[in-house]
C-alpha cells in the first residue's frame, strides 16, 4: 500500500457517495431558500484583508483594516461603533502579543515592499 | 478503589499555582462567551487553540476543557438571560426555573458522568489492549463514522459523503512514511496539509459568523414559557447525555436556530440554549454537560472522538505530541487522570463563579443584549490574528477562510460539520493502521476481513447503512 492508494481509494469513494447524493437530489426536487450571498462576500473579504495586508503593512494596520470592513457592513457604517471595535482589538493584540511574546510584526514593515 | 489514589494524583496535578490560574480564566472566559451571541462551546475551544498551544501539554489541555466547560455551563443561563431571567431577584413569581436549581443540574449532570468514566476507564482501556490490533482499530473507526452518519440529522448519503471528503482532505500534505508530497500540487504550504487549526476556526468560527449575519434577529430565540412540554428530568437527561457522549452523536451545539423552516422543527434535547420551554433546560443542562464528559470514555480509553468538542480537544492533545489511546493510562498517568480530575474540579469552579457572577446582577443581562453585528468584527479580527500566530503564514488565513465557506455550504444543505471535523481527525489514524493491518497480512485484504472482530464491525456497519436508508424511506413516505 503506497502513499497513493488512500487518497485514490477516498477520491473513488467521494465520487460514488457525490453521485449518489446528486441523483436524490434530482429525484426529489424540494424549494430552498436562496441564500444572501453578501454575509458570505464581506466575511470573507474581510480576512482576506487580514491575509493580504499582515506581511506588507503589520499586525496592527491588519486588524484594523478587518475590522474595519467587517463593521462597515455589520453596523451600517456606525463611526462609533468601528471606533469601539478597533480600539478594542487594537487592546486584545497588543496584549496578547506581550503575554505571548511572539515575534510578530506590529507596524508596516519597508523591506517586505 | 485503586482509581481513588490515581484520581488525588490528578487532582495534586490540576492545583499547581498556573494550572489553577488557567482554570479559573479559562472558565471564565467560557462562560462570557457562552452569554454573548453566536459563540457555541466549538467556536470558543477553536478560538483558544492558537493559545493554548505557547503552554505547557498539561496546562493547555486544561485551558482548552474549562473553556469547553464554561460555554456549556454558561449555556443554560445565556438561554434564562434570553427569556427575561433576572439576576439577584426572586423568579418564583415568574414561573421560571431558579438559577441555582439550573447550575446545579449541570453539575450533577457532568459530575455522574465523569465518576462513571473514572470507573469505566480503566477497563475500557484493557478491553482495547487486549483486542485491538491495526486491523480491529481501523474496524472500530469506520465503524464510529458510519454510526456518525447514521445518527446525523438529514440523510444518511449526505453525511457520509462529508465524512469521505474529511478523510480525502486529511490525506493532504506529506506521507508520513515515504514523505511523498501527495495532492499538494507542489505548493510549499500544502505540504504540511490543511491544518486543523485552519479547519477548526474557519467550519465553526468563520461558518457561525456568516450564519449570524445572514439571519435576521441574529438568529437566537428566547424559550417560551409553554406549560405543557415534555421536559427531561436531571436524572434522564444525565443518562441521555451519557449514552449521547459515548456515541458519535451530531457534534455541533446549534448556536443559531435553523435558518429555513425545513429544520428549525429540529430542537437538539441536549442543548439549554435551544429549547422551547425554560421548564425544558434544566434537563437540557443536565444532559449536555454529562455528554461532553461522557465522551472523554472513547477519547481517553481509545483515542476516539464522539462529538467536535472531543475532536477539538483530541487535536489540541496530538499538536502537544500526546495521542490518547489503549495506552494513554498507563504511559502518561499524570495527563490522563489530571484531565479526569478537571472535569470534577472545573465544575465545582464554575459553580462557584456562576453563583458569584449573579452579584453582576444587570451588567450580566446587559452583556447576553450584546448586539452580534458589533462582536463579529472584533471576533473576526481575533480569529485572524490567531491562525497567523499559529505558524507566522499569511496562507493559513487563506485556508481558514476556504474551511469557513465549505462550512457555510455544509450548513446550507444540511451538512453535519461535526462530522467532517471528526473525519479530519481521524483521518490519519485510520490510514495508519490499513496500511499496519495490511503489512501483517502481507496485502492480502481477504486475511483482514476473516478476523472475528473486524467481520463482526464491518458488517455491523454495512447493516446500519442500509438500514438507515430504509428507515429514512418509510418516515418520508410516510
Amino acid at each position: 500500500m503506497g502513499p497513493g492508494t488512500m487518497p485514490t481509494a477516498l477520491s473513488v469513494l467521494l465520487i460514488v457517495t457525490g453521485a449518489i447524493v446528486a441523483i436524490e437530489g434530482l429525484v426529489r426536487q424540494r424549494m430552498t431558500v436562496p441564500a444572501s450571498l453578501a454575509p458570505l462576500v464581506w466575511v470573507l473579504a474581510a480576512a482576506a484583508a487580514f491575509g493580504l495586508a499582515i506581511r506588507p503593512l503589520g499586525l496592527v494596520a491588519a486588524i484594523i483594516l478587518t475590522t474595519a470592513i467587517l463593521a462597515v457592513y455589520a453596523e451600517r457604517t456606525r463611526v462609533a461603533h468601528i471606533m469601539l471595535a478597533v480600539v478594542i482589538s487594537v487592546a486584545i493584540v497588543l496584549m496578547l502579543g506581550g503575554f505571548l511574546n511572539l515575534p510578530l510584526a506590529l507596524w508596516p514593515n519597508p523591506r517586505v515592499w | 478503589m485503586e482509581f481513588l489514589s490515581e484520581l488525588a494524583f490528578g487532582f495534586a496535578t490540576v492545583l499547581s499555582p498556573t494550572n489553577l490560574v488557567i482554570c479559573i480564566g479559562g472558565a471564565l472566559l467560557g462562560v462570557v462567551a457562552a452569554i454573548l451571541p453566536g459563540i457555541s462551546a466549538a467556536a470558543a475551544i477553536s478560538l483558544a487553540l492558537p493559545l493554548s498551544f505557547g503552554l505547557a501539554p498539561m496546562t493547555g489541555i486544561l485551558l482548552m476543557i474549562s473553556i469547553a466547560l464554561g460555554s456549556l455551563y454558561g449555556r443554560p443561563l445565556a438561554a434564562l438571560l434570553l427569556a427575561g431571567f433576572e439576576p439577584g431577584r426572586s423568579q418564583a413569581d415568574k414561573g421560571m426555573p431558579s438559577f441555582a436549581w439550573v447550575t446545579i443540574a449541570s453539575v450533577t449532570g457532568g459530575i455522574v458522568a465523569t465518576i462513571l468514566v473514572v470507573v469505566l476507564a480503566s477497563v475500557v482501556s484493557t478491553i482495547g489492549l487486549s483486542l485491538l490490533a491495526p486491523a480491529e482499530y481501523a474496524a472500530i473507526i469506520i465503524f464510529v463514522l458510519i454510526v456518525g452518519a447514521a445518527l446525523a440529522p438529514g440523510r444518511i448519503s449526505r453525511a457520509i459523503a462529508v465524512i469521505v471528503l474529511g478523510l480525502l482532505l486529511s490525506t493532504v500534505g506529506s506521507d508520513l512514511e515515504t514523505g511523498a508530497g501527495r495532492l499538494t500540487f507542489d505548493i510549499a504550504e500544502l505540504a504540511d496539509g490543511l491544518g486543523f487549526v485552519n479547519l477548526a476556526l474557519g467550519v465553526f468560527v468563520v461558518t457561525d459568523m456568516i450564519r449570524g449575519l445572514t439571519t435576521p434577529g441574529e438568529g437566537r430565540s428566547a424559550p417560551g414559557r409553554a406549560a405543557n412540554v415534555s421536559a427531561l428530568g436531571i436524572g434522564s437527561g444525565s443518562t441521555l447525555g451519557f449514552l449521547a457522549g459515548i456515541l458519535p452523536s451530531s457534534g455541533t451545539s446549534l448556536t443559531f436556530a435553523a435558518d429555513d423552516a425545513e429544520v428549525a422543527s429540529v430542537v437538539d434535547p441536549l442543548d439549554p440554549a435551544g429549547q422551547e420551554s425554560v421548564d425544558q433546560i434544566p434537563g437540557a443542562a443536565a444532559a449536555s454537560s454529562a455528554r461532553l464528559s461522557a465522551s472523554f470514555l472513547p477519547l481517553l480509553s481509545l483515542g476516539i472522538p464522539t462529538n467536535a468538542v472531543a475532536a477539538l480537544l483530541l487535536a489540541g492533545l496530538t499538536i502537544h505530541g500526546i495521542v490518547p489511546g489503549p495506552q494513554f493510562a498507563t504511559k502518561q498517568p499524570q495527563l490522563f487522570w489530571g484531565v479526569l480530575a478537571a472535569f470534577i474540579f472545573i465544575p465545582c469552579v464554575l459553580l462557584a463563579l456562576l453563583a458569584l457572577m449573579m452579584l453582576l446582577g444587570r451588567s450580566l443581562a446587559a452583556l447576553s443584549q450584546v448586539s452580534y453585528r458589533s462582536l463579529a468584527p472584533i471576533i473576526l479580527a481575533y480569529a485572524c490574528f490567531a491562525i497567523y500566530t499559529v505558524n507566522n503564514s499569511a496562507v493559513d488565513v487563506f485556508f481558514m477562510l476556504g474551511f469557513g465557506a465549505l462550512g457555510y455550504f455544509f450548513t446550507r444543505s444540511d451538512c453535519e460539520r461535526g462530522l467532517f471535523l471528526i473525519a479530519f481527525v481521524l483521518g490519519p489514524l485510520l490510514e495508519e493502521n490499513v496500511r499496519r493491518s495490511l503489512l501483517v497480512a502481507s496485502g492480502n485484504f481477504i486475511l483482514i476481513l476473516e478476523r472475528p472482530i473486524v467481520a463482526t464491525l464491518l458488517g455491523a456497519t454495512v447493516v446500519l447503512v442500509l438500514g438507515a436508508r430504509m428507515w429514512q424511506r418509510r418516515a418520508e413516505v410516510q
